[in-house]
């Protein structure tokens, strides 16, 4: 276990350094390439040759390189070209807000989608497993865009069930358990837009995997021995089913917070996704590349995180 | 050999694979969908009475915001007074291309960069593979959007940009089958035969395993279409005037279009929805005829 894992460790290493070369080139394609972004814009003109000079915006492309990689080190993702603020700061002030809506698309994807996969498999080619797969078809096919706005126009516009945008009204003034269940209000229709996809990937998934199991071997002396249907499905199948679906965890975090700007847009959630949009409008190259690096990081962390769990649910995992 | 198995191909509706895809209802209704919407956007110039780009007026006055229940057009204007139906079937000619090219760049580079690390192995394998690792780190939109800003999006950076973020499964794909056929004993034979890697790789291995290349490639035009419309719809995509399916809806962030002229988004969105879900059940009904077993 421990040996898979510092394995696993070792592996990351490599790839975060493709993550910062890959992001380093394609700002070189934007205007004054990646080091001149990293100056304070509040540095005075007659430091200001110095400044670039220290940056070493003359030196050889692999020195500029390593420079702007101990940059990165030391936490300096650049400056806004737009506003001239720190981009870290500005993607650290929007990132609560985006894990809040990341995560609880996260927990409805599987919340909803296992229970829907199991219920697919273990009733095979019904009515229903026939719905669901059609279902599923809709989800992976609907835009986001044009879901949410469906539902704001029927959701928040027609029955006023949920407001149409936004994070929270200013003038609202409570604290604790009160202050959640108002944020709740605003929560729920860009999460249902940002989970539906992966909803529908999970049941897919958990119908396979559910179907893989039932026809293994184990479970054929499970029913043989004459347990119930009920056990075989929840003491026997269930959870050896469920483990390559820990796989999708680690998928569908990108997929997630690809799925932040678009979702973000529609409802005005101010978060990182919405952050990049207005970075789109201004052309701030500097907060894009802080946010897709950011962002490539976050991704890395979340399938390491997904591939130890997996080692330690089924020990049969080795490299 | 390989001639002989080509030439019992040649009628593909009396092979057993049209047989298996035409038992799948969805998949025939998908390709139904997809032939109307290719039709459609080939005929355009036909089809539109009025020229997309061209506001509509009646004397001086520009007919805005017209509702469907007029009898000038099929489906309406939009804000500026052009044709919604015209502007509908010109932007099934951009949303459709933009896909094709881009599918068709990323599955070139899959399909090259897969065969080279599955069929010699070693460190190209471990070098590609790792490009691999490092690509899936970014949420493709992410990638896709600081890439098209910086270089100004335009119809052709953004088929370029999707084909060169998209690879990757393509890739890996390729790789898994070409290890798997790697020692099927026609490519011993091809070897001691004396055939080059290229000739092996190109005329032995890849035509073995392009179902489920094939498979993938639709999948991936489904996701091309759907990451088209939601670029454009951000505005990194397709620029306006140019339509696209996903630029037509930005009229709907303003909240009395969104609730006062629904004949203005819910077309184009119900186009970009119809066409994916199609593909989406023409790949499926294609996974089972062609029996590329894979995963998800």
């Amino acid at each position: 276990m421990g040996k898979y894992i510092r394995k696993r460790l070792i592996q990351a290493v490599p790839v975060i350094f493709g993550i910062t070369i890959l992001t380093f080139f394609i700002m070189q394609l934007a205007p004054g390439g990646p080091l001149t972004g990293m100056i304070s814009p509040r540095t005075s003109s007659e430091s200001l040759q110095r400044a670039r000079e220290a940056m070493g915006l003359n030196d050889p492309i692999i020195v500029q390189y390593g420079k702007w990689l101990v940059q990165l080190i030391h936490g300096n993702f650049g400056f806004s070209t737009y506003n001239g603020q720190n981009v870290l700061d500005m993607i650290l002030t929007r990132l609560p807000a985006t894990l809040l809506l990341t995560v609880t698309a996260f927990v409805f994807s599987f919340v909803i989608g296992i229970p829907l996969g199991v219920y697919s498999a273990t009733h095979k080619y019904s009515k229903a497993d026939y719905g669901l797969t059609v279902f599923s078809f809709i989800g992976i096919s609907v835009p986001s865009f044009f879901f949410g706005m469906g539902m704001i126009y029927i959701f928040a516009l027609k029955l006023k069930w949920f407001p149409t945008s936004g994070f929270g009204s200013s003038s609202f003034k409570g604290t604790g358990m009160a202050l959640f269940l108002h944020r709740l209000r605003y929560l729920v229709m860009p999460a249902v837009v940002m989970s539906l996809s992966n909803i529908a990937t999970v049941t897919r998934f958990a119908r396979s995997s559910m179907l893989e199991t039932l026809s293994q071997d184990y479970i054929r002396t499970a029913r043989a021995k004459g347990l119930s249907e009920k056990a075989v499905i929840y003491k026997h199948a269930l959870k050896n089913s469920m483990i390559p679906v820990i796989t999708i965890f680690g998928q569908s975090i990108p997929n997630l917070f690809g799925g932040a700007y678009i979702t973000e847009k529609v409802f005005g959630w101010p978060g990182m996704g919405l952050l990049g949009v207005e970075a789109i409008n201004n052309r701030d190259y500097q907060v894009l590349m802080g946010l897709t690096l950011f962002t490539a990081v976050l991704v890395l962390l979340g399938n390491l995180l997904a591939d130890i769990m997996y080692s330690f649910v089924d020990p049969r995992i080795r490299y | 050999m390989a001639k002989t198995k080509f030439k019992q191909r040649q009628n593909p509706f009396k092979s057993d694979a049209w047989k298996r895809f035409r038992k799948n209802k969805l998949a025939l209704v998908g390709s139904a969908v997809i032939i109307i919407m290719v039709l459609a956007a080939i005929f355009a110039p036909i089809l539109s009475q009025n020229d997309p780009y061209i506001s509509l007026r009646d004397g001086t006055k520009i007919l805005k915001n017209m509702s469907p229940v007029d009898s000038h057009t099929i489906l309406g204007t939009d804000s500026l007074g052009r044709d919604e139906f015209s502007r509908l079937v010109y932007a099934a000619r951009v949303s459709m291309s933009v896909g094709l090219v881009a599918v068709g760049i990323s599955t070139i580079i899959g399909i090259v960069l897969g065969a080279i690390s599955g069929y010699f192995g070693g460190v190209a394998d471990m070098v590609i593979m790792r490009c691999v690792d490092v690509v899936n780190c970014f949420p493709v939109m992410f990638l896709i959007i600081i890439i098209a800003t910086i270089l100004k999006p335009s119809i052709y950076n953004i088929m370029i940009i999707m084909g060169l973020c998209n690879w990757t499964g393509t890739a890996r794909l390729v790789r898994g089958e070409i290890l798997r056929v790697r020692e099927m004993e026609y490519v011993h034979a091809a070897v001691s035969l004396g055939a080059s890697d290229f000739r092996i790789i190109f005329s032995h291995v890849i035509p073995n395993v392009m179902a489920p290349i094939i498979v993938e490639a639709t999948m991936q035009m489904a996701r091309a279409i759907l990451t088209e419309a939601s670029l454009s719809y951000l505005g990194v995509g397709v620029q306006l005037p140019t339509a696209s399916w996903g630029n037509m809806l930005i009229e709907a962030n303003n909240l009395a279009t969104l609730t006062g002229r629904p004949w203005q988004w819910v077309p184009a969105g119900a186009c970009i929805f119809l066409a994916v879900l199609s593909i989406n059940f023409i790949g499926d009904g294609l996974r089972d005829a062609l029996d590329a077993k894979q995963k998800k």
